[in-house]
Parts: structure tokens; sequence; C-alpha cells
């Protein structure tokens, strides 16, 4: 029986290829997007898994109430770290890691680098993070002071033609590391990746401030601390004993100690799950698609159940029951998604390497090395196979056998005028209009993160940054021989910048009472910052060098004011009186447009921009690659000795959340065309057959008198009717969606949108129906009598 | 063999009833060739239907080979069609995406019959029927009246109690038609149960008994000796 029924579906197959075309093609394509897309978004799920303890292992971090708004703080003292592992048994390993900014590593003069990700850390980090030594011993490669454990990467550029275990590095300020240990490179998708790790003994060593490790400085944010529980042991069960941990320590404490899984920090880097929920909608966008393959299947399925009807009839009447028709036609189902499986594993191969240029990453594909894909793509061929076989299936076993052998008339037994048919017709157009309306959203949404108002001027700014020698602060005699340039227009120095870096420290203010803190973001700032960045002031005054007293004096944002409830911010204090409010300056971005603005308060401190400050330089847009050359070259003249290192301040600015949501826009525009390609094209040969079907009437309608505009719709109404009620549910489910999604700024839906969303599909829809509909209504009636 | 007691058959729609059959009895005997006659919309092809376990009745009695089957589900009749009934069709109804083997050995395979004993069997009556070198041909490469020896093969090869041919010479011209006939009454004679609709009281007359249905009711009854006089 086996052999007859796949004798029957190959030679179906060769017999109608059209139809099998349209089937297989259909299902491959919807099954192929689903295999890419699901390739990005498992990819972005599973950053961080590489990790042998990637479950149990977390970052401890804190959280505090700023007058009501809760700000998150991934950074500790450096305490914390060996006081949890003391205290709590639960606790396996605790490691503390300082990160190394900006270090330039040097084997030679010509080898000299400026590397990206390092950090201070000892063993512990290696009982937490999977290592991998090629070279050391893992108890004792950071067990004394100046030894460095470095990738094989890092090895190869540094020593290329020698073994770099046990040579030098020179760091800067001279210091000498020598390498201890070779260790493999984590993978791409690892939020801790370093190139390299310092001993922590080294830091005790080199740093200036002495009392980083005392107690009292456990709430300090400067270092990361992270831990791996023991097995069985619950995160919210800890993060209740760990809620309170810090008022041991700190009077009037007002940080929260919690973990953070490891498996969320990739993308809730924020705490705002926007990224989150952009893989979600992704990741339905790719399952809304195969529904739509699958609809598309099932209803170009049961519509040519017409090239069937004689063989239905006669095995039935032979003696087949509905049950073995019903697992016949289930199995032709199953393997029709087998060869659409098969066609599309690759086709996604093939399109694989276009795809991974739109996501921007290096997506594999070691089909047989990924059991999750493995199993996912068990999941697509049951899930493809079961919604595409089980109502053909169904509808084509429960034929009438006397009904077709006798007259060739359909007559299934549960066929209610179509109605599942029209109501599959209508999901796909409710699908596929939830698509375009998420779509536009997604398109808005990141042009509004694109275009969004900073509170500065983002372009035509260079960041400079000095490596291996200190400036002097003042920065006055550079910023005259910079200003001589005609496209040079202004220049600043602060200790960070928007979205480069960010500060923060609790303070408290006139009028707050002894334990009141607010948790506040901070920068030190040279005169001429706020208007190199084309800041605005909305109250007071700017930073002048007619004030001397300007020193003690300090700026705040828009949303410090609000928060701190003055009326008249001007002239009030902050930190313990130090500070007197000169001026308001109008709310700035200072990381992701999807964050809420921080409070913030700017200070003139030019003594402590000496070391590791950041020189804003506004340039003309014209000549700007001959511009930057001129600051180099001028840079290089006062440093003659030092690192120098220019760029363009768009390019570094917020990489992080704003690449994944471009992705997700590019991935959503081309696959809802798909999307909607995909309806169509199901459209399409379903209109086919209903106008096979109705050739008679419309003959006959002709006959007795209807114009061609009648006919048109007669055809198109049912469409037209189906359609609009998909739009009128369609729609509020679009607004419902835009208004799930998190994050602080977002685009809201006008009314443009829904109606570019409808009608764009209906134009879609009628030009899918049109084309069997014109040759229907203008075909001769005397032939379609005769046919029929 | 078959027995029917006030047999009918109602199509109702929603507005509309019809009465296919109204209060049908006949009695049936092994080994008997019954031609059923009576103009179109009489109801002939529903009774053969019934007959045939292809559709159920909308009241009274069936019982075939001794069982009351009025009330049978779908499965219970596919399973009683498939051990007893062959069938033969005006079309011929032949599966073109099968070849004449395949098309004749359909039936057992649902029998579930063994692999060697099934080729022996479709073999059997292929040659029986003088159509074994055409044996891997599709049914669109032959003659009606060969397509319609492969159609009587297959009503054959499961060796049914009875066969139930609709208008078996309908598509065939009169050669081809005469030919069929043939084939059936030696079938008959071999002691196979016939029950044939015919438009043509020519072929008619092959039956040792004529039915004749007119309004869903059967009117007359007429055995051989009694229909040549």
């Amino acid at each position: 029986m086996l052999k007859n029924t796949i004798k029957i579906f190959f030679r179906n197959l060769i017999k109608h290829p059209g139809n099998s075309l349209s089937n297989i093609l259909g299902l491959s394509v919807g099954i192929t997007t689903c295999i890419l897309i699901l390739l990005f978004v498992q990819y972005e799920f599973n950053w961080n898994t590489d990790n042998e303890k990637y479950d149990r292992i977390y970052r401890l971090q804190s959280m505090s109430d700023t007058k009501g708004a809760w700000q998150v703080d991934t950074q500790t003292g450096f305490a914390l770290a060996s006081e949890v592992k003391d205290k709590f048994p639960e606790i396996e390993d605790a490691a503390v890691l300082g990160e190394i900014w900006g270090e330039y590593l040097s084997s030679s003069e010509e080898k000299t680098f400026n590397e990206g990700s390092g950090y201070y850390a000892d063993k512990n980090a290696f009982k937490i993070f999977s290592f991998n030594f090629v070279q050391g011993n893992i108890n004792d490669a950071l067990s004394e002071p100046y030894c460095v454990v470095i990738t094989e990467t890092m090895a190869k550029k540094y020593f290329p033609n020698e073994n770099a275990y046990g040579k030098n590095l020179k760091a800067t300020k001279n210091k000498i590391l020598k390498v201890t240990g070779i260790i493999k490179d984590f993978p791409v998708n690892s939020d801790f990746r370093p190139d390299y790790l310092v001993s922590m003994k080294t830091l005790f060593e080199v740093t200036e401030w002495k009392d980083f490790y005392k107690l009292e400085n456990i709430t300090a944010s400067i270092y990361r601390t992270f831990v791996t529980l023991k097995p069985n042991i619950l995160k919210d069960e800890m993060n209740d004993k760990l809620k309170n941990f810090l008022d041991n320590y700190v009077s009037n404490n007002q940080k929260t100690c919690y973990l953070k899984p490891l498996s969320e920090i990739h993308l809730t880097a924020g705490e705002h799950k926007d990224a989150e929920f952009a893989l979600y909608a992704t990741a339905s966008l790719a399952f809304f698609i195969l529904i739509l393959s699958c609809i598309n299947f099932i209803n170009l399925s049961t519509a040519s159940s017409n090239l069937r009807k004689k063989e239905i009839g006669v095995r039935k009447v032979v003696g087949a029951s509905r049950k073995t028709l019903f697992l016949q036609f289930l199995s032709e189902s199953f393997a029709i998604t087998f060869i659409s499986m098969v066609l599309a594993l690759l086709f996604a191969e093939l399109i694989l390497p276009y795809f991974n240029t739109i996501v921007q990453r290096q997506l594999p594909f070691n089909f047989f090395m990924n059991t999750q894909f493995i199993l996912l793509m068990a999941a697509i061929f049951v899930v493809a196979g079961v919604l595409s076989g089980i109502y053909p299936a169904a509808y084509l076993s429960s034929f009438r056998p006397a009904e077709i052998i006798k007259s060739g008339v359909f007559n299934p037994v549960k066929n209610k005028k179509g109605f599942l048919r029209k109501s599959l017709v209508g999901f796909q157009f409710f699908v596929s209009l939830l698509l375009i309306i998420t779509t536009i959203y997604v398109i808005k949404q990141v042009s509004l993160m694109n275009n969004k108002d900073l509170g500065f001027d983002k372009k035509n700014l260079v960041i400079v940054k000095v490596f291996g020698e200190k400036s002097d602060g003042n920065f006055s005699a550079l910023k005259n021989e910079l200003v001589k340039n005609n496209n040079i227009i202004d220049a600043s120095l602060s200790s960070t910048a928007p979205f480069i870096s960010n500060w923060g420290r609790e303070i408290n203010w006139e009028g707050s009472t002894a334990s009141e803190k607010m948790n506040i973001m901070y920068n030190n700032i040279g005169y001429d910052f706020i208007d190199t960045y084309k800041m605005e002031i909305v109250k007071g005054r700017n930073f002048s060098r007619e004030f001397s007293t300007d020193d003690k004096a300090c700026l705040i944002n828009e949303t410090a004011w609000k928060q701190l409830g003055w009326d008249d911010p001007i002239g009030r204090k902050l930190d313990s009186s130090k500070y007197t409010v000169v001026g308001v300056v109008k709310d700035f971005h200072q990381f992701s447009v999807h964050s809420l603005i921080p409070p913030f308060y700017l200070t003139l401190n030019p003594e402590k921009l000496a070391d590791n400050g950041l020189y804003s330089i506004r340039i003309k847009p014209e000549n700007a690659e001959e511009t930057i050359k001129y600051v180099r070259a001028q840079f290089k003249s006062f440093f003659p000795n030092a690192i120098i290192e220019a760029s363009i301040y768009e390019s570094i600015l917020d990489v992080g959340t704003r690449d994944l949501w471009t992705i997700v826009e590019k991935l959503f525009s081309i696959f809802t065309v798909i999307a909607i390609l995909i309806a169509a094209n199901g459209l399409f040969g379903l209109v086919s057959f209903s106008t096979q079907r109705r050739t008679k009437e419309i003959g006959i309608r002709k006959v007795l008198g209807a114009n061609s505009g009648k006919l048109y719709w007669m055809m198109s109404s049912e469409i037209v009717v189906i359609f609009v009620l998909a739009a009128v549910l369609a729609i509020p489910s679009g607004y419902y969606q835009s208004q799930m999604i998190p994050g602080a700024y977002k685009y809201q839906l006008q009314f443009i949108d829904y109606f570019l969303s409808v009608g764009l599909m209906l134009i879609t829809a009628l030009a899918a129906t049109t084309y069997h509909t014109t040759k229907a209504v203008y075909t001769n009636p005397v032939k379609s009598l005769r046919y029929e | 063999m078959i027995r029917t007691n006030n047999l009918t058959k109602i199509y109702r729609t929603e507005e509309v009833e019809t009465t296919a059959l109204g209060s049908v009895n006949i009695e049936i005997n092994e080994g008997e060739f019954v031609s059923i006659m009576g103009p179109s919309g009489c109801g002939k092809s529903t009774l053969m239907n019934i007959l045939g376990l292809l559709d159920n009745p909308s009241g009274g009695e069936y019982h075939f080979i001794g069982t009351e089957v009025s009330k049978f589900t779908e499965r219970q009749r596919a399973h009683m069609r498939k051990e007893n009934i062959g069938f033969v069709f005006q079309s011929f109804n032949l599966i073109d995406e099968l070849t004449i083997y395949e098309n004749v050995e359909l039936p057992l395979l649902y029998l579930k019959t063994p692999s060697s004993e099934r080729k022996q069997m479709v073999e059997k009556v292929l040659e029986h029927m003088q159509i074994m070198h055409r044996r891997n041909h599709f049914p669109q490469q032959l003659s009606g009246g060969q397509q319609q020896r492969v159609a009587v093969a297959r009503a054959l090869v499961a060796n049914p109690k009875i066969i139930l041919a609709d208008e078996p010479t309908g598509n065939l011209d009169s050669s081809h038609g005469d030919e069929v006939m043939k084939m059936l009454t030696d079938l008959n004679e071999a002691g196979t149960t016939i029950v044939m609709v015919t438009h043509s009281p020519t072929y008619a007359e092959y039956g040792n008994r004529v039915i004749h249905l007119f309004d869903g009711q059967v009117v007359t009854e007429n055995y051989k000796e009694k229909f040549h006089v």
C-alpha cells in the first residue's frame, strides 16, 4: 500500500507541475524565511551560552530609588564579591573584574595597539566563565602582579612568528606585563569577551585610589562582580536575601543589591526590554510567514481537490475507508513538507551569506552541530506538515463516493459554504495587514531613534583621545591652534561624552534630609563644552570665564530640575553644598534613545580633565578628512609621545540597541514583502480555482445581460468583505501591539499609517484576483457554457 | 443475497425535500443477473449506490448477505464493500495516475492481500480479460472497450460475491458494448451475481430479470421468460 501511495504521490506531482510547484515553492519559501529569521533570533538569544555554567552565572548589580525613579547600576564596589561569597553559602564562586579602558599594549614599537577589552581579574574569574587555556596554568596564571593572560588572536598579533607565552608586553605608564597564559578566543556572541586579563594584584600596585578595597566603599560604582550560584539555588530566593545586604556596610544606604542572570545581560542591557521584544516580534514574523505558507497550501490543496476527485471516489468504492484516505493525504502533505524543507535548507544555505550582510552577523550554518536547530527543524516539519495536511486530508477524505463517481460533484460531508476556506483567507489578510502595520511602526520607530532630538548636535563632531600623556587641563593653547583652521568651529574638553561613557554618583541637595540621596549622572566639562555640543541653556547661564567662582558652579539638566522639585533652581546648592546651580541645560540623551533621560549635572573642573579627558571638536562638513588630519597633527605636536585616536562621533554613537533595531527594521521590511507575496500567491491560486468553478454561472449571467462591472463585483465582493473584516480586526491589534513595545520614547501610529497599510494590502489583494476575474468576465459565454 | 424492505432515500436541502426512492422492495438471489431499467431521474443510480453500500438509505431495511446494513457506518460499509462487492461504471473510473496492473491491484491492497498472492490474482484476471499485454500502460493509452475490460478486471479481482454494473456500456460503441455484455454473461454463468443498470432494452435482455423503476418506485419486475413473451 505504501508503494502505491508513493507512486501516486509522485505521479500526481509530475502530472500537475504548476500546482505542485506552487505548493512546494510556496511552502519552501515560507520555511526558508523561517529558517533564516530563526537562525538570527537563535543567535541573539544564545549569547554567552558557551559558558559551561551559563545558567548559574549572575552579575551582581544594584538598583537605587532616586526620588521615585529607579536607576540601575551594573558596577559595584571591590569588596562585594568576597563579602557575598563569605556570607552566603548558596554562592559557589564570586569574582571581581576591573575594566581596563583605552590601554595601549606593545611588544615592539611597530606592534603597538589600543586594546578594547581588558580586565583586572584573579583566578576566580576562571571558576565562573569558561576559559580554555592553550598555554599556562589556570591556577596561577594571574597569581602574581604584572601577569597577563591573552587570547590566541592577541598572541598572534603581538608575536606573529614566536610563542607569546613567557614574553613581555609593555603597557601604558611603563608597566611591563608578562604573558603567563594564552587562552582561546571567546565566541563573538559573548558579552564577557576579554582580549586580555591582567592579574588583580597589578591593580593594587598601579591604582592611585588606595582605598578601593575597603568595605565602606562596597557601594561604589567601579567594578563588575560576577557570581555563580550552587546548583538548584533559585535566583528569586537569593535576591530576597541580598535585598538589604548593603545596609550592613553603609549607613543611609539606598541601593538594593540583586542578581541579574547572564542569560539576560545581552538583551536587557539597560533594563529596558525593547531589544528582547524586537527579537520576539521578529520570531513571530517567522512564525506568521510559516502559517501563511501553510494556509496557502491548505487553500490550494482543497481548491484543487477537483484534480483528485476520481481517485478518491474509486479508492472509496474499492474499499478504502475514510481513515485510510485521511492517512494517505496526510502523508502526502508531510512528503511535500519534507521536499519543501529540503529545498528550504538548500535555499537557506545559498541565501545565508546575503542574509548575514543584512543582519550584520556571521550566522553559522553547521546544521548537524546545532542541536537546537535540528529540534527547531523537526518542530517546523511537524507544525507545517500537520497544519498543511490535517484539513486537506479531512476535506478530501470526506467526499461521498457515490456522488463523485456518478456526477463528479464535490460534496464534502462538512463544508458549510467554504466557511473554513474563507476564514483562512481572512486570517491571511489579517496577518498580512498586521505585518504591514508592524513594519511601518518599526520603520518609523527606527527613524524616530535616528532622528530624535538628542539635545545636542551629533553631526560634524570629532572625538579625540590621547593615550600616554597628560594634558594641561586648560586646553587653551591647543584650542587656539585648532581654531586657526577655518574648518574647525569649536573645541572642548570633558570627562565623558554622551553615548561614549558615563559617570554616576549619589549626592544630596539643598533641602534633602540626612538620609535622602539622589542617583545622578555627572560630567566635568570645560568652558566650551556646551557650545561645542550645541546644547541649549534653558534657564540661567553657561559657565563663563568672567565668573571666577564657576569652579564651584554647576549646570543641571531639566530632568534633574524636575526631580529636585525646585521652583527656581538658580542659586540652589548640590552635593553637600559643594556646587551652586547657575544654569539649566535642555535635556540631552546620555544613553540609548530608548532609555529615559537621567538626571544630570555638569561641573567645571579642568584639573580633573588632566588625565583621560575626551576632546570634542566641532568641524565643518566640508573637507572633513583633511580637517581630521589637521587635528591629529596638532595633537601630535602638543603630545609628541602620546598615541592619538580621532574618530567621527556619529560612528561611535549608540551602536548597541539602535543596531539591533535597524536589523529588525530591515528584516521586517524584506520579509513582510515576502509574506504579502506568499499571501497574494495563495489568493491568486484560490481565485483561479474559484473562477473555474463559476465559469458556467458567469456564462449564464452574461447571456442574461449582466455587465462586466456587476460580474467583477460578483467575483470580488466576497474577497472585499473578508478583507474589511480582517482590517477591522488588524487595526486595533496593530495599535495594541505598538503599545506593548517597551521603551521610553515610542512612535505613535497615525491614521495615515493605518490608511497606507490597508490601502497597500487591498491593492495587492485586488491585483491578485484581477487576472483570473478579468479572464472569466471577458470569456465568450458560448465558450464557457460549452466548456461546462 | 439482497433483500430490501420499504427502502427509501430522501434528499433534503434547506428548502426542498426530494424523494429519490420510495418504499422499494426487491429481492435478488445468489447467481442471478438482474437488469434495472427506467428513465433518467427515476432513482436507478440511487438504488445502485445503496445496494453497493456507497450510500445509506433514509429509511427501510436492507439485508445484504443476511446482514441488516441500512444503519452501517461508513467504516462498516467500506469493510463490507471491499470484501463482497465489485463495481463497474459507465465512465470506467480508472485512476489515471496508476497503470493497468496497479488499478486492478487496488482492491487487493485494501484487503491487505499478501504481495505474492496479489500478484498471482492480478495476473490471472488480466489474462482472463486478455489485457495482460497492456499491464504497464496507463488508462489513457487504452481504448474505451479496453478500459472497461480493465474496470471489469478490477471488479473481479477480489472474487466478489456480487458485481454492480452502472450502465457499463454507456460510453462504448456497440461492438465494445456487446463484448462487455458477453463478459458479464460469462461471469454470471460462472456463478457471479450481477446487478446492472442500463438504458438499453437489448442489453437488459442479457439479465434473467428486469426491474423497472419509475419515480423511485419499482413498477414492474419481468423474468426473462416473461420478458420475451
